[in-house]
């Protein structure tokens, strides 16, 4: 896949469907390509944290929540610079970009968009988390 | 200072000297036979004197002696002498003279050999003594002492001494009986001219030195600021990214400017003063054959000086201004020489040096391991009056793990370096058994080993720095191994340099607890594990280069390694994450420069700068019409690159991964990428064509994903790539090793020989797993110890600069240990590492040295594990002495493990 099919697929993305194409382009070309066979676990638990990584193709096996293109793993512990608190896996094969926390910094800092991307994705992991909770507490 | 400069030439080379001067003396009457024979063959033999009376043939060269009166004043013949005529007795004399003038130039040649000699002893013994005060400077000498300028003074400034020192007595001599001898000969052949050289030769002698005076003194300053220079400049050397790093390079380089106007200042002078005493004695020298020309001529014109004499004046008169001059200059030299000598003897004085203690007596007391370290009223106080040691009395058991506990600036700090010898300036007392140490005593054991936080590496192998201390404090025994022959080792011994040479083997295996060199390698290992440095050095073997002297079975080693890594990977289905080089194929993960040469440049001929300049490499790429394709490649990249660069700020982290693209100037680039677009290939200049293929030359399609490659690309590049290999030069051959399966590539890793071929590091997880696959093959093939060996041979660079600071002060601990030294004293050793590498050393350390004294230094907050007591220090006083758990124990291994 060359740069310019990467920045389509990302585009297709939900979290990354919004940010203009030159901006793409910058996280794309800043990336390592990373191939996973079915069953390679992308993160580790415990794993340090030193990069993070953007789903093209592929699933991905995550606690809950769909999988989709643009998918960011690792994020949580990237951004918090802690050990990964859950592993991930390739179910099938996986083509993801691979981007190494500090490039990923310098990326949020360049490029507000990018950031905002990354923002709304966490603000709709929390309310996933929140909407779980509230089922169990609403179930108990 | 005079006295003490000829009483060191007579100590040492008093015998030299005297046989010397016999020969001189030796050569005296030669010397007056070569000046009267002219005379005999112009008056007698060509103006016919002595057959004046109608003599048709007189006894030649009748040699007799007349006894003295008391002996009864006889005449003895010693040679008859033979009979001959005006013809033949011309003749006789002129081959006596040629015969005495050979001979004279003979004893000229010896004296001058045997005087180069003895200088040259003199100089290599005044050397080395000077040397060998040095290393035994005080440690407060040493930390003052400018390195450069020591060397300038032992390498440059004895030079000319040395020069001196065979004419410091032979030649003034030589020269004096020399010039007297042509003196007396003109005074006998006529008073007045005698008399009126003499003067001349007195206005010489008397007034030339006078003027010289100015000379000397600026002579000697020219010296001092020599010195001065050559300190500085060698300081700035090492400190010249440091100048950079703050933009002051001006001021420093406005420094040396100012130092070398100071200098051309005094030159200028020198020079001055020089020629004008050179026109001066000139002037003298030609004054006087004008005397001998217009007085002597007049003398010979009236008849009262025959002209055999006035020949036989002016010829001795020529060879008077030469001996007169050269006195001259040998006193200027003298003056000169012993200035030199005295600043050079102050700079080495007595008052830098510790008194001696025999190293003998020392190592007795230590080797026993057990008597106790007592320190006694042990106080110190530094240059600038602080004090950091006080009253410091206690007695250290041996062996204990001792922990030194303070604040920065504490005793703590100081304590090991009075153990460790660095410092030589207290007062008080330190015993070890029965035998005191300090405060001047010399420290000389290898008993006691220090390590401090600043390590001294020096320039050569990791290796070599690590058995650095293995070696004997003494001559090695082994007579078998010794490499200076007998002629080498008399001379050495007569100018008191070692009569042993450093090629030998020094080390001390026995004491090593080892048989020989063999089990060296493995010993260092230990220690390198000890400290944790063995998996950088594995690393530095595996990464660096193989090199040429690889010897021709490790090669068949590593090519068979490298064929059972490939079966390997293929058997564990690990193949696909190597892409090995084929001679048919184009290889994605590498560079379009690697898929073009196909092997590892040599020298700078095909090196990533130059490749795209060289004629023949753009000959093949045009011929297999690539320049155009490369150049087309070269603009996208460089389009890509630099329409993100505009958005990001300099220094950024992104675009890291571009970093094999040469964009330290992006207008230019800017600028050929113009060109190119504006004008064409074919019109554009060559410049912007090379900067871009250059560019494209990096180009790695999985790494950087462009999209630039094609199936015809590849094809003509691949016959690029057979064409650039048929054609290319005898000439050219050593400036490339082609990849070749069955061989070794000098200038590639070991770790590429073996895969040899691009890992695609796009997989995920491929590195790591190739890496264990590799280390196995390793093992198995038996090839580690070669990896080792590889990586102790790197060389470190001068002060080890090549060496991260962890690096080298893991090398200086592995020094330490490798010797396994009965007190080891580590003073903030651990300095270079980060807080967590530091524990796990120092534990690893404890747990080695058990049954040693260790004495080690500790923050007030790090943990006491493994220690047996410890001195906490507050200020220069000890406030607490713990005895910790273990000690009741004994403290050995099991109980430390225990603790882990």
């Amino acid at each position: 896949m060359s740069i310019d099919d990467e920045v389509s697929q990302l585009q297709r993305s939900p979290i990354f469907a919004n940010v203009e194409r030159s901006r793409l382009k910058l996280l794309a070309l800043n990336a390592e390509s990373a191939l996973f066979s079915a069953g390679d676990a992308i993160i580790q638990m415990g794993g340090p944290p030193d990069a993070i990584y953007v789903v093209l193709t592929g699933k991905v096996g995550i606690p809950n929540g769909d999988i989709e293109i643009g998918h960011l793993v690792g994020l949580v512990g990237g951004l918090l610079r802690r050990p990964h608190a859950v592993s991930v896996h390739a179910q099938t094969a996986v083509h993801a970009l691979r981007l190494p926390i500090s490039v990923f910094m310098e990326l949020m800092e360049h490029c507000p968009q990018t950031a905002l991307a990354v923002m709304r994705e966490l603000a709709r992991r929390l309310n996933d988390a929140m909407r779980v909770a509230l089922a169990v507490e609403v179930t108990s | 200072m005079e006295r003490a400069f000829f009483a060191y030439v007579w100590q040492h080379s008093r015998k030299e000297q005297v046989i010397v001067l016999l020969l001189v003396a030796l050569s005296l009457p030669t010397y007056w036979l070569s000046l009267d024979l002219p005379k005999q063959i112009v008056n007698d033999a060509i103006q016919g004197k002595a057959f004046a009376a109608g003599v048709e043939e007189i006894v030649a060269l009748r040699w007799t002696i007349q006894l003295p009166a008391f002996l009864g004043g006889q005449t003895l013949a010693v040679f008859e002498g033979v009979t001959a005529n005006q013809v033949q007795y011309l003749y006789l004399l002129s081959f006596a003279f040629l015969f005495f003038t050979l001979v004279n130039g003979g004893f000229k040649y010896f004296i001058n050999i045997r005087k180069g000699v003895l200088g040259e002893r003199l100089l290599r013994r005044l050397r080395f003594d000077l040397f060998s005060r040095v290393m035994r400077f005080k440690p407060e000498a040493l930390r003052t002492t400018k390195s450069a300028e020591i060397s300038s003074m032992i390498k440059d400034e004895v030079e000319p001494i040395g020069g001196f020192f065979g004419d410091s007595f032979i030649t003034p001599v030589f020269l004096a009986t020399q010039a007297l001898t042509a003196l007396l000969f003109i005074f006998m052949q006529d008073f007045l001219l005698g008399f009126l050289t003499a003067c001349i030769l007195a206005v010489q002698a008397l007034i030339i030195p006078r003027l010289r005076r100015e000379q000397l003194r600026l002579g000697r300053l020219r010296q001092l600021e020599s010195r001065k220079l050559a300190g500085r400049v060698s300081e700035m050397v090492d400190s010249a990214t440091l100048f950079r790093n703050h933009g002051v390079i001006p001021f420093y380089a406005a420094e040396i400017g100012d130092r070398l106007g100071l200098l051309f200042r005094i030159r200028f002078d020198l020079y001055r003063r020089k020629f004008s005493v050179k026109y001066l004695n000139n002037l003298l020298a030609q004054v006087t054959p004008f005397l001998f020309y217009t007085l002597g001529g007049y003398l010979a014109l009236n008849g009262k000086l025959d002209i055999g004499q006035l020949v036989a004046v002016i010829a001795a008169y020529r060879d008077l201004p030469t001996p007169v001059k050269e006195l001259i200059d040998w006193d200027q030299q003298r003056a000169d020489a012993i200035v030199k000598f005295e600043q050079v003897i102050k700079a080495f004085s007595r008052d830098l040096l510790p008194e001696e203690t025999p190293r003998e007596e020392v190592q007795a007391v230590l080797t026993d391991g057990k008597g106790p370290i007592r320190l006694s009223g042990l106080r110190y106080i530094d240059r600038r009056g602080t004090l950091l040691l006080d009253q410091l009395t206690t007695t250290i058991d041996r062996p204990v793990h001792l922990a030194l506990v303070g604040p920065p600036s504490s005793g703590s700090l100081v304590l090991p370096k009075v153990l460790g010898g660095q410092v030589s300036d207290f007062t008080g007392g330190i015993w070890i058994g029965d035998r005191m140490l300090g405060p001047l005593t010399e420290p000389t054991t290898s008993h006691i080993s220090y390590q401090g936080s600043d390590p001294a590496i020096l320039s050569g192998t990791i290796r070599e720095n690590i058995v650095l201390g293995a070696r004997r404090g003494t001559a090695p025994p082994n007579n078998a191994l010794r490499s200076l022959d007998e002629h080498e080792q008399r001379e050495a011994i007569r100018t008191g340099n070692p009569g042993y040479s450093a090629a030998q083997d020094w080390f001390d295996y026995g004491r090593l607890g080892i048989d020989g060199p063999a089990q060296l390698d493995m010993l260092v290992v230990e220690a390198l594990k000890v400290v944790g440095g063995f998996d950088s050095v594995f690393l530095a073997g595996l990464r660096g280069p193989v090199g040429d002297n690889v010897e021709p079975d490790m090669c068949v080693r590593l090519v068979d390694a490298r064929m059972a890594l490939q079966d390997r990977l293929e058997s564990l289905g690990l193949a696909p994450l190597v892409e090995v080089f084929e001679a048919s194929r184009y290889n994605s993960l590498a560079t379009i420069r690697e898929n073009l040469l196909f092997g590892s440049p040599v020298g700078p001929r095909f090196s990533e700068e130059n490749l795209v300049r060289d004629p023949y490499v753009r000959s093949v790429l045009s011929a297999e019409s690539l320049a155009e394709p490369l150049v087309l490649i070269g603009l996208k990249i460089a389009e890509t690159v630099l329409d993100v660069m505009a958005s990001i700020r300099p220094g950024s982290a992104l675009l890291d991964r571009y970093a094999a693209f040469d964009l330290s100037d992006p207008e230019a680039l800017q600028r050929d990428c113009e060109e190119i677009r504006l004008r064409g290939f074919s019109a554009a200049s060559h410049g912007a064509r090379q900067n871009l293929t250059r560019l494209a030359m990096n180009y790695v399609e999985p790494k950087h994903r462009l999209g630039l490659i094609d199936e015809a690309f590849r094809a003509r590049l691949l016959r690029a790539r057979i064409s650039f290999r048929m054609f290319l030069s005898t000439a050219a051959q050593g400036s490339i090793s082609f990849y070749d399966r069955g061989s070794v590539i000098p200038a590639m890793s070991i770790e590429d020989n073996l895969l040899f071929g691009r890992i695609g590091t796009h997989i995920a997880g491929a590195c790591e797993r190739l890496e264990a696959t590799l280390q196995t093959i390793l093992e198995e093939s038996g090839l580690d110890r070669f990896v080792v060996q590889q990586g102790l041979g790197r060389e470190v660079g001068p002060g080890g600069r090549l060496l991260t600071p962890e690096q080298r002060a893991t090398i200086a601990l592995a020094r330490s240990i490798l010797v396994k030294p009965d007190i080891l004293v580590l003073d903030q050793a651990f300095s270079a590492f980060t807080p967590r590498d530091a524990a796990q050393i120092r534990q690893n350390i404890l747990r080695n040295s058990s049954g040693r004294t260790l004495i080690v230094t500790l923050g007030d907050d790090e943990p006491l594990d493994g220690f047996e007591r410890a001195l906490v220090f507050e200020g220069p006083r000890v406030v607490a002495d713990k005895r910790l758990p273990e000690t009741e124990q004994g403290g050995g291994l099991k109980d430390n493990q225990a603790a882990e």
